[in-house]
């Protein structure tokens, strides 16, 4: 079996394995456990300008506080807010012109890179919350795009911010799950002890087939909204179900083996089904969602194999 | 590269326990002791080295994210960081390059060693021989394939591929028993395909 020898093993080359190592390291501190409904890794979220541009209420930044503006940072590739933009969680210590730069030459920003990575940027607050990054030194950019400036204590706030995250983080971990009446409790004492006794806890969409609480933080409003989220144990079976068959196709086997590996786990009250039937180009799902309401466990996205 | 300050005496298990509580210098290290490994294992099942470098930080990242979620049971977070590494490959596999476009990529010149053409010669010859290999290995189911890299390429024991792709030691052995009869059986196919062959263009064919 000779023809099954793989070429030699090659070397990071140790510019680019430093280089690396910088990066996830500047990453990490923004990288907390999310509760992800889908199995897909996402590290950035691609934010829609024109989304931007609907819930921009443009004035209101004005007054926004450091708090208010340090969860997110948004990187634009011009400086309009219309221009294809890239969002990420904040972190501590982070340079934004150094994250909007990274943001560029990776191609997260645009693909493929729009030629060199400007080297000056400016920081506003952001239209929909957290702060927006612009190419360009022109220190009338956010007055002109009608958006306030990036407060002074940012620093400071985004330091206290992820804590925060940390924390709640922390107390709502992967592969738990807390009831509504707990997780009040607990996101309370979180944001009492971390000094953010202003903010409100909600709570929405718990149910029996939702009883697990997930939960996100909204700095703007401060508040602390806790969702109803289908049992871990379900959300394990069903993705081992659909692992038995790679996500793939044929539609009826794959079904038929999410729905035994509910049933086995004690979901058997559940249906499973897709939201479209693969085809040759798309034999594969691209993952899982859950519809409590229906009790419904559906494979959705389109994959190759 | 800058040193992380840890003696390499410094246990994995101990560097993990550090991370689980938030020491990013300690992820550094462990960054530094395994990248290399799952670097040329994403290649392996990919034949990309592109592909390689992002989901090697991607590996990491998430790496990173599940951290509390692990004990390593062994001294190396090696074969646990491979398991991550298969997942994201299938993953990737199933969802294409879009994946991928996490903000991991790194842009720097490739300033030292041969002459670059070389370097980006060499490595194209890479990418097309291990696309005949696991040519040859697309006969395996993917789990066969995960533990025949893992054992055979990577040199894992059977209780490491085990940690890595979670399942019981028995398993790993009858998937890699079932990967070598399979490949067994497929290279004596090609084999008498090709004599076949040979005797048809020597006038010498058996009908």
């Amino acid at each position: 079996m000779n023809d099954l020898l793989p070429p030699k093993e090659r070397e990071l080359e140790p510019a680019r394995l430093a280089a690396m190592k910088r990066l996830i390291l500047d990453r990490v501190v923004a990288e907390r456990p999310v509760r992800r409904r889908r199995r897909r890794l996402v590290a950035l979220v691609l934010v829609p300008a024109a989304v931007i541009g609907a819930a921009a209420g443009y004035a209101a930044t004005r007054g926004r506080t450091a708090e208010q503006v340090a969860d997110m940072v948004t990187c634009y590739q011009s400086p309009s807010l219309s221009a294809p933009a890239i969002g990420f969680p904040s972190a501590v210590e982070q340079d934004l012109a150094s994250a909007c730069r990274n943001a560029w030459t990776s191609g997260a920003l645009a693909w493929p890179v729009p030629g060199p990575a400007p080297s000056a940027w400016v920081a506003c607050s952001g239209p929909a919350g957290g702060v927006a990054v612009f190419p360009g030194g022109d220190s009338h950019t956010c007055d002109g795009l009608h958006l306030g400036p990036l407060p002074a204590d940012y620093a400071a706030a985004v330091a206290r911010f992820s804590a925060l995250r940390d924390d709640m983080s922390a107390q709502f971990p992967d592969g738990s799950c807390a009831n509504r009446s707990d997780a009040e409790t607990q996101a309370r004492a979180v944001l009492d002890a971390d000094g953010f006794s202003a903010w409100s806890v909600t709570a929405t969409g718990f149910s029996d087939a939702a009883p697990c609480a997930a939960v996100s933080l909204d700095p703007v409003n401060g508040v602390a909204t806790l969702s109803g989220v289908v049992k871990p144990a379900l959300s394990a079976a069903a993705m081992r179900g659909a692992e038995q068959s790679s996500f793939c196709g044929p539609e009826a086997a794959l079904l038929a083996n999410v729905r035994d590996a509910i049933t086995s786990a004690g979901f058997g009250d559940w249906t499973v089904a897709a939201d479209h039937a693969p085809s040759a180009q798309w034999p594969c799902y691209a993952g899982l969602d859950f519809d409590a309401e229906t009790r419904s466990v559906i494979l959705e996205g389109h994959a190759t194999g | 590269m800058e040193s992380s300050g840890f003696a390499r005496s410094t246990t994995d298990a101990d560097l993990w326990r550090l991370a689980t509580d938030g020491d990013r210098e300690a992820f550094g290290e462990l960054f530094e002791r395994h990248a290399g490994a799952i670097y040329n294992f994403c290649f392996r099942r990919l034949a990309d080295w592109t592909i390689a470098e992002d989901l090697t930080s991607a590996v990491f990242l998430e790496a990173w994210r599940r951290r509390s979620d692990v004990r390593l049971a062994h001294d190396s977070a090696l074969p646990w960081l491979y398991g991550v590494a298969a997942n994201l490959i299938r993953n990737h596999r199933r969802g294409g390059r879009r994946a991928l476009r996490a903000p991991t990529r790194v842009s720097t010149e490739r300033s030292t060693g041969p002459d670059p053409a070389d370097d980006v010669a060499a490595r194209l010859d890479d990418e097309r021989r291990m696309r005949e290999v696991l040519g040859r290995l697309a006969m395996l189911r993917d789990a066969e394939q995960d533990a025949f890299v893992l054992c055979v390429w990577q040199g894992l024991s059977y209780r490491e591929a085990a940690v890595a792709l979670g399942v019981p030691v028995g398993t790993v052995r009858s998937r890699l028993s079932r990967a070598r009869a399979r490949l067994r059986l497929g290279t004596e196919q090609d084999e008498d395909a090709s004599e076949a062959s040979s005797a048809e263009r020597d006038g010498s064919g058996v009908r």
